[in-house]
């Protein structure tokens, strides 16, 4: 590949990305491995102790570990999926946002499902899952999704970084890059030179990743909806279940996007990248999300409502309940239908800052309303309990919980430095293409007869 | 000579206030609360269940593999009967047998003592249990349509048997996970209780209805139960009321396996197609 202008100059405008590490990334890398190791100790303790050092017990057998998987994973398919209509739309402002997107994608999917492994008390038994499936389970059709999704998301991430490889491998010297690295970037950008067949190839195979990971995602975040839904306990067993669950990961994913949009604008100094536009155009795609989320879940509230069961009567008792879960489902229904409306829609309080606190306070709100989702739901069974001390059917989660949930956290912020470590988040040939013309290829192209001008 | 300054008084002082709760903390035995039930259960056999305990409200907890000694004080001297250990939840039951003679106090009650010896963290306690024994029995009279269930309470002391006054019976029938207390009656002066059974209980295919007869933690008789069976149900057909769930089979519908191969097919086919792509690039560099 020619060396050119354009390349040096973006490469040199986020070189501090991929440079040989400074003290501050080393810092934080020990700093993060610090939360991991504590996180390894837990693991270690509930593995020789059992479950019973977490909250989870006969009735609530689900805790913060399902609520995390659910959260992590929503964050994941939406990336998948924001990348995908963005790829396939050509919507040139958001090229920049592109390997954000799928690096959300690819680590949340990776440290999703280690969520749910911790659920699990006979982790020797898993084996099953993958020698005796039984295709009528849920459980099965959302390990095949799962599966499908992630390996499809890491070949997806990895073509999309092939063009930066090649253009790395090219300037590695000017960069000061060791040997090891180069020799890295050369294998992994297979021998790409931007020849206009390499070309052609590459993009119809972005195309058709693009275009297979929209519906991928989507029936994956409903599989893990139907595993609820297709469940007889009050309060999961919906229709509803499969959209909700859609939209709320679109709801997060874009929080999330916002809210790491920001962190390397902040860090980096990449104001020229993400820009104004970046934040207020999914700012109020936030206002848009935030207005159907409420719509979905008064909606999914009058239907139960209206002809209500006593087991019903007793979930909402409990929600509403400002000693139990009111002051939690207060918070989480605020941020989550409030604050973004009052925050983003309204031109007072419109900043790049308030758009990204808005964003965080989002994510939190969307983690509480999950929390409210199973837990109440999972303590208020068809059958009263009887006879059981109350620490079995009232859940709290222990220290144990919090610090691997804190360990996927630091785990997720890691996987990001080392990605930024190897290319910019930035995508450098999709900016160096932003102005080129691009072709519809794979599933979009039209019939020669209606291109064909008549001129 | 150096002075002594504020620092140093203030550790010494925090010195000695450690030194001193430390040892006061090692040498602190926590308080333990016994509770003891008697209980006559169904098939006559007699259990005492006792509870140890410590802490209290929210912090409450049982104590575990405590030996727990049982012994009788109706008589002249204090009679040991059993030493049983308490499980996880702090529980412990000695199950005495049918027939088994209690020697009485002077009231004719059989008078037990539960009491735990304590050890290096924990006090003693002990508790006393006071019980006469109560037989109860049920008879079921249709006259008329109309079903009356009639239980009869009499004391037993020292094989003299006499009626029990105002005593509460509570008439239940067993359903699937617990029991469907209907009614209590109060016995009158005979030591009869009667309760006219309703008409709409679901029994199982052939009517029956397994009933339980139960006096609750009265302070004389402790807890007494007796079960029976009578056709006094409705009869239900279960048979139609099974699972019938479409994905509860023993292999999954066509339509399923078709679909899903479709589907996932699809999405692999178009992932190999995006591969083979990817793979001919090193050798399109021309």
């Amino acid at each position: 590949m020619e060396p050119t202008v354009t390349a040096r100059e973006v490469l040199q405008e986020h070189k501090s990305f991929i440079a040989n590490p400074d003290r501050n990334w080393i810092l934080k890398v020990i700093g993060l491995s610090i939360v991991i190791a504590l996180g390894f100790y837990a693991l270690i303790l509930q593995i020789v102790d059992g479950h019973g050092i977490t909250g989870m017990r006969d009735h609530v057998v689900w805790g913060v570990y399902i609520i995390n998987f659910v959260y992590v994973l929503g964050i994941s398919y939406a990336g998948a999926l924001l990348a995908g209509v963005f790829h396939l739309a050509r919507i040139s402002w958001a090229r920049p946002l592109q390997r954000i997107l799928k690096l959300m994608t690819v680590f949340a999917l990776i440290i999703g499902p280690i969520y749910i492994l911790l659920c699990i008390g006979r982790l020797d038994r898993l084996f099953n899952l993958f020698f005796l499936p039984r295709i009528q389970s849920p459980i099965i059709w959302d390990l095949i999704a799962v599966m499908t999704d992630l390996i499809f998301c890491i070949f997806y991430i990895y073509i999309t970084y092939i063009k930066d490889f090649a253009i790395i491998r090219d300037h590695a010297k000017e960069l000061d890059l060791p040997e090891w690295r180069q020799k890295l970037y050369s294998f992994f950008a297979m021998g790409y030179n931007d020849t206009p067949a390499q070309k052609k190839n590459l993009n119809f195979a972005l195309d058709v990743m693009a275009a297979i990971i929209i519906p991928t995602s989507i029936v994956a975040y409903s599989l893990l909806a139907w595993l609820f839904g297709m469940n007889l306990k009050v309060g999961w067993n919906s229709s509803i279940m499969a959209p909700y669950f859609v939209l709320t990961a679109i709801y997060s994913g874009v929080a999330c996007l916002i809210f790491i949009m920001w962190i390397y604008r902040k860090s980096q100094n990449l104001h020229k990248t993400f820009t104004d536009e970046h934040f207020t155009y999914l700012g109020f795609a936030l206002v848009v999300l935030s207005l159907f989320y409420g719509y979905f879940y008064f909606s999914e509230y009058l239907t139960d409502w209206y002809n209500m069961s006593n087991t019903y009567k007793a979930i909402w008792a409990k929600i509403f309940d400002f000693s139990q879960y009111g002051w939690m489902f207060a918070i989480g229904i605020t941020l989550t239908t409030a604050i973004p409306v009052i925050v983003i829609l309204f031109p007072w309080f419109r900043t790049i800052n308030s758009i990204a606190i808005t964003s965080v306070l989002v994510l939190i709100g969307l983690w509480l309303m999950r929390y409210i989702m199973i837990v109440p739901v999972l303590e208020t069974p068809y059958i009263p309990i009887q006879d059981a001390r109350p620490e079995y059917f009232s859940y709290s989660a222990t220290w144990i919980e919090w610090v691997l949930s804190a360990t996927g956290v630091a785990a997720f912020i890691l996987l990001f430095m080392f990605a930024a470590k190897l290319a910019p988040i930035v995508p450098v040939s999709e900016m160096l293409e932003e102005k080129e013309e691009h072709k519809l290829t794979a599933f979009f192209r039209l019939k020669k007869k209606l291109t064909t001008s008549k001129s | 000579m150096k002075k002594i300054g504020t620092i140093q008084i203030l550790s010494f002082v925090l010195l000695i206030c450690f030194a001193v709760s430390g040892s006061a903390i090692a040498q602190k035995k926590e308080r333990t609360r016994i509770r003891a039930y008697y209980e006559k259960l169904a098939s006559n056999d007699k259990e005492i269940r006792v509870i140890l305990t410590t802490g209290s409200g929210k912090r409450m907890k049982g104590v575990a593999g405590a030996d727990i000694e049982i012994a009788s004080l109706g008589g002249e001297e204090e009679k040991e009967l059993a030493i049983v250990q308490t499980d996880t939840a702090g529980v412990a039951y000695l199950q005495i047998q049918d027939g088994y003679a209690f020697e009485l106090n002077e009231d004719g009650f059989v008078e037990l003592q539960a009491s735990f010896a304590g050890n290096d963290s924990l006090r003693s306690s002990k508790r006393k249990v006071e019980f006469m024994d109560l037989d109860l029995s049920v008879t079921f009279e249709e006259v008329d349509s109309v079903r009356t269930v009639k239980v009869l309470a009499l004391q037993d002391s020292a094989g003299v048997q006499s009626p029990v006054e105002e005593i509460n019976v509570q008439i239940g029938v067993q359903r699937m996970h617990s029991v469907l207390f209907l009614e209590t009656v109060e016995t009158d002066e005979d030591g009869v209780g009667e309760y006219e059974f309703p008409t709409d209980i679901p029994g199982d295919d052939s009517g029956n209805l397994k009933f339980v007869i139960k006096v609750f933690e009265d302070d004389d008789y402790g807890t007494v139960t007796i079960k029976s069976e009578e056709k006094w149900g409705t009869i239900v057909d279960y048979s139609d009321t099974g699972l019938g769930r479409s994905l509860f089979g023993d292999a999954a519908p066509l339509w399923m396996i078709i679909g899903v191969f479709v589907v996932l097919g699809g999405a692999w086919l178009h992932f190999v197609w995006a591969l083979i792509k990817v793979w001919q690039i090193p050798k399109l560099d021309k």
